[in-house]
């Protein structure tokens, strides 16, 4: 595809014997929120975790902006602004929510030991401008009032808050969400829908893994639908939702109800 | 080709001591997923226990054996159960923490109660056997023998019985075999127990050969832990076969290269292959 | 935190290098002040663990090994090859390094168990290795007769020289400071950030970006050069070496400081690193069962004050200044 950001190419991952994914092939366009759904187990996190190189595929390529990075290390991948969240909500739990967004950041991860040991005006200011930045972050992702609390201490919704703010400190170009309203209500549901069309407004791409179809129907412009690691259809909410496959595959009142 | 055959026999003694403590090691693993630092600790321990049997109490070899392979089972049951375990939902650094603290009382009791000097233990029988043209003492033939008949016998436990299989599913699966029934906390005690009473049979029957100290604990755990890193921890036949293998080479090199560095060649070959294959040969991915 | 608090830290932190200056004057006598020196090269060498460890969250069992091959580069750089301490310090310090670096490559890559494990391992067989090798280290008896620094000229004829226990004293002093600072300067900013990143999660912190291999292996370095620079200043003080300098042993009374003084804390190892050498001296009539103690101590702290005295204290004050700003 002439404009992708993220391309899968005949991706195959095998587990020993197990196939968790099976020749998908993909494609996500710059600007766009991209779902990918499925039951359980369907290879939906393996995606992620081959995407982000966190697992390397067993076959096939993925190439973004038309480069391979299948097969670099994790750190890599994430400098070339491809950023991600997990399923459980992984933050550094020990540190505050400023801490979390200042370790987020290129800043952080480029500051080197020389400068750090001799760093003088120079180092200072990029700490202040660190530090700032942290704060602006914790306003935009609503969690102004919480910024010195310890990560751990704060309820589900503003862990999922962080986890995304955490991941969206490094202003990457892509940003892969893995559930990111796992486990919190409806209302929070919405904030944090609201965060995500945020991030897309200002020029990020997403790429997000839901299961509540609602929400995926909402805010997408494309889906992947995949089912026991094999890539069921991939188009518009409505062109998958038409699909035989999926129809067939996904029965469920919550999936004919957002269709 | 006497010199061959000698270094052959001393290797797969030395192979079975290793093998017993690295078995032990791994089974601990198997189940607690924390490397037991203080293994060798308790190997030097079980030594000591059957060294007090016989010299103080007068006890006979095997008498002293039996007594200190059930001291050891009941001490490593009890070290499970009231050092370890409160540090269980901690990360795993805390464990090494607490072992490092036992090693330091264990180690210094015994050199208290003991001194520093070797200790002996005389060997039950000193008869001495002609095989193929060289001498063998018969304690060298009591460990090799007793180790492999003890390996037969752990190895039909675990497939047989039913607290071997429960500790075989407990270390596949902890929270499945939770599940299914199975008192895990208990079982993992009992493994620990099990790990530790096996690195006192090693002690024990090596003891007449290599005699005793506080510290001969410290280049056995170095490596046990080679030998089941490079086996893969927590597998069966990597500990036993990687322990017969690092003894004969040991023993190889110490004979015919160096006997003052053959410690360090070995670490060294841990090193090398950790770099490359960083689960060891046969590893489970833990 | 208020103007008001930086300014009573600033007090305290004043006080305290007032005191240590001036120890000497209140101190007198020369086996305390041997112990003061003691306590300064302890407190160096629990700086370089407490950095890995505390830090970077890693747990180097061969960290008193690192202190031994400093004792013995510089030694040997002094007796063997005649530089003079001045070249001898920074270049063992250099080979201390240098060695961590290869210890960490290829221990540090995969997660878990295995750098521990490997380094109990390098530990026990580094001491071996110095035990044996007579023709280089002197085997089990040492290594002795190794002479005071060279004394440092000064404008006007004058000069500082090194042979009183007083002036070892400062010589250490001066590093003391000098390593503070440099783990002070990392541990404030963004990359002590970074550090705690990879302590707290390898992989989130991956995620992020962080090359965490390449800082792991850097802090460790770093921390053996500590470890191998409290060596050096061992051996040119204490004049004599023995093998037991390079027993892992070490390793664990300076765990048990660390863990003591507060890990992961600056002042931690400085208060651990007093404090040990001076329980060495009180117990001494313990024998043997002094170590025992040690690890009783050990198991205690780490299941009742794992925090140690630092982090309780700091602790202590957070939750009593939360307490206030809440009111």
């Amino acid at each position: 595809m002439k404009d992708a950001l993220l391309e899968g190419r005949n991706i195959s991952k095998y587990f020993g014997g197990l196939q968790a994914i099976d020749d998908v092939s993909f494609a996500i366009r710059k600007g766009e929120i991209f779902s990918v759904i499925g039951p359980n187990g369907a290879g939906k996190t393996t995606l992620f975790n081959l995407i982000t190189a966190f697992l390397p595929p067993t076959r096939g390529e993925i190439l973004l902006k038309g480069e391979i990075i299948s097969g670099l290390k994790p750190y890599k991948v994430a400098r070339m602004s491809v950023a991600r969240t997990f399923q459980l909500t992984t933050l550094f739990e020990k540190n505050t929510v400023l801490e979390n967004l200042m370790i987020g950041q290129t800043a952080t991860r480029e500051m080197g030991i020389w400068q750090a040991l001799f760093g003088g005006r120079n180092k200072r200011s990029v700490e202040t401008k660190t530090l700032e930045r942290a704060h602006q972050l914790a306003e935009f992702l609503g969690l102004g009032r919480e910024k010195e609390t310890q990560a751990s201490l704060l309820p589900q919704r503003a862990q999922k808050q962080l986890s995304i703010g955490l991941a969206y400190a490094a202003s990457p170009e892509l940003l892969l969400l893995d559930e990111p309203a796992g486990g919190v209500n409806h209302e929070e549901v919405n904030i944090l829908i609201d965060l995500i069309t945020r991030i897309r407004d200002a020029g990020v791409t997403i790429c997000l893994i839901e299961h509540k179809m609602s929400v995926v129907m909402n805010i997408s412009d494309r889906i992947l639908a995949l089912n026991f690691g094999k890539k069921l259809a991939e188009g518009t909410p409505a062109e998958v939702c038409r699909n035989e496959e999926v129809i067939k595959s996904y029965l469920g009142d919550e999936y004919a109800a957002a269709c | 080709m006497d010199l061959l055959l000698q270094t052959i026999i001393n290797g797969i003694m030395l192979g079975s001591v290793y093998a017993m403590v690295a078995l032990g090691l791994t089974l601990i693993f198997g189940i607690l997923e924390i490397p037991n630092f203080a293994h060798g600790a308790l190997y030097m321990l079980g030594a000591y226990v059957a060294f007090f049997c016989i010299s103080s109490m007068g006890a006979s070899y095997w008498f002293a054996l039996v007594i200190s392979i059930g001291v050891l089972f009941f001490v490593g049951m009890v070290i499970e159960r009231f050092i370890y375990r409160p540090f269980y939902n901690q990360p795993h650094i805390s464990s090494f923490i607490v072992a490092v603290g036992l090693i330091l009382i264990l180690e210094n009791g015994a050199l208290v109660l003991w001194g520093a000097d070797f200790r002996r233990i005389s060997p039950p029988s000193s008869s001495i056997f002609n095989i193929l043209g060289i001498t063998v003492t018969s304690q060298r033939l009591i460990v090799i023998g007793v180790v492999a008949l003890l390996i037969i016998a752990l190895h039909l436990f675990i497939k047989k019985t039913r607290l071997g299989y429960a500790i075989e599913a407990t270390s596949q699966n902890r929270d499945g075999a939770q599940l299914m029934g199975i008192n895990t906390g208990l079982v993992g005690q009992a493994t620990f127990g099990l790990g530790t009473a096996l690195a006192s049979v090693a002690a024990v029957l090596v003891a007449p050969i290599l005699l005793i100290s506080p510290v001969m604990g410290e280049s056995v755990i170095a490596m046990a832990f080679v030998i089941i890193i490079l086996g893969g921890m927590g597998s069966f036949i990597g500990a036993v076969l990687g322990g017969y293998i690092i003894g004969l080479l040991e023993t190889m090199i110490s004979t015919f290269v160096t006997s003052y560095y053959a410690e360090a060649l070995i670490f060294g070959v841990l090193v090398a292959v950790l770099a490359v294959k960083p689960t060891g040969l046969f590893g489970k991915e833990h | 935190m208020t103007v008001k608090n930086e300014n009573k830290k600033r007090l305290i932190y004043g006080f305290l290098i007032l005191m240590a200056v001036s120890a000497p004057l209140f101190i007198t006598g020369d086996y305390p002040r041997h112990i003061m020196v003691m306590c300064g090269i302890c407190v160096i060498s629990s700086m370089g663990l407490n950095l890995i460890l505390g830090y970077v969250g890693q747990l180097n069992l061969a960290h008193g090994t690192f202190f031994g091959i400093g004792a013995y580069a510089t030694a040997l750089l002094i007796q063997g090859l005649g530089f003079s301490f001045w070249v001898a310090l920074p270049v063992g310090c250099l080979i201390t390094a240098i060695l961590g670096f290869l210890t960490g490559l290829p221990t540090l890559q995969t997660k878990g168990h295995y750098f521990p494990i490997a380094t109990m391992c390098l530990g026990i067989s580094i001491y071996y290795v110095v035990a044996r090798w007579d023709a280089l280290t002197g085997g089990a008896s040492g290594l002795f007769g190794l002479p005071r620094p060279n004394p440092i000229p000064l404008p006007f004829g004058r000069e500082v020289a090194f042979e009183s226990t007083v002036s070892c004293y400062y010589l250490v002093l001066f590093f003391v400071f000098l390593t503070l600072l440099v783990i002070a300067r990392f541990t404030r900013s963004l990359v002590g950030k970074r550090l705690a990143a990879i302590r707290g999660n390898e992989n989130l912190a991956q995620s992020v970006g962080i090359n965490t291999m390449r800082d792991k292996v850097i802090f460790l370095s770093i921390s053996t050069l500590i470890a191998g620079l409290a060596g050096g200043l061992y051996a040119a003080y204490m004049g004599s070496l023995m093998a037991e300098q390079a027993h892992f042993l070490g390793s664990f009374e300076m765990l048990l400081n660390v863990m003591i003084g507060g890990v992961g804390t600056l002042a931690g190892p400085i208060i651990g690193g007093i404090l040990l050498p001076i329980l060495t001296e009180t117990l001494h009539f313990l024998g043997g069962l002094r170590l025992v103690v040690y690890g009783i101590l050990l198991i205690l702290i780490m299941g009742f004050l794992p925090q140690g005295i630092a982090g309780s204290l700091r602790l202590a004050t957070r939750y009593y200044e939360q307490r206030r700003t809440a009111k």
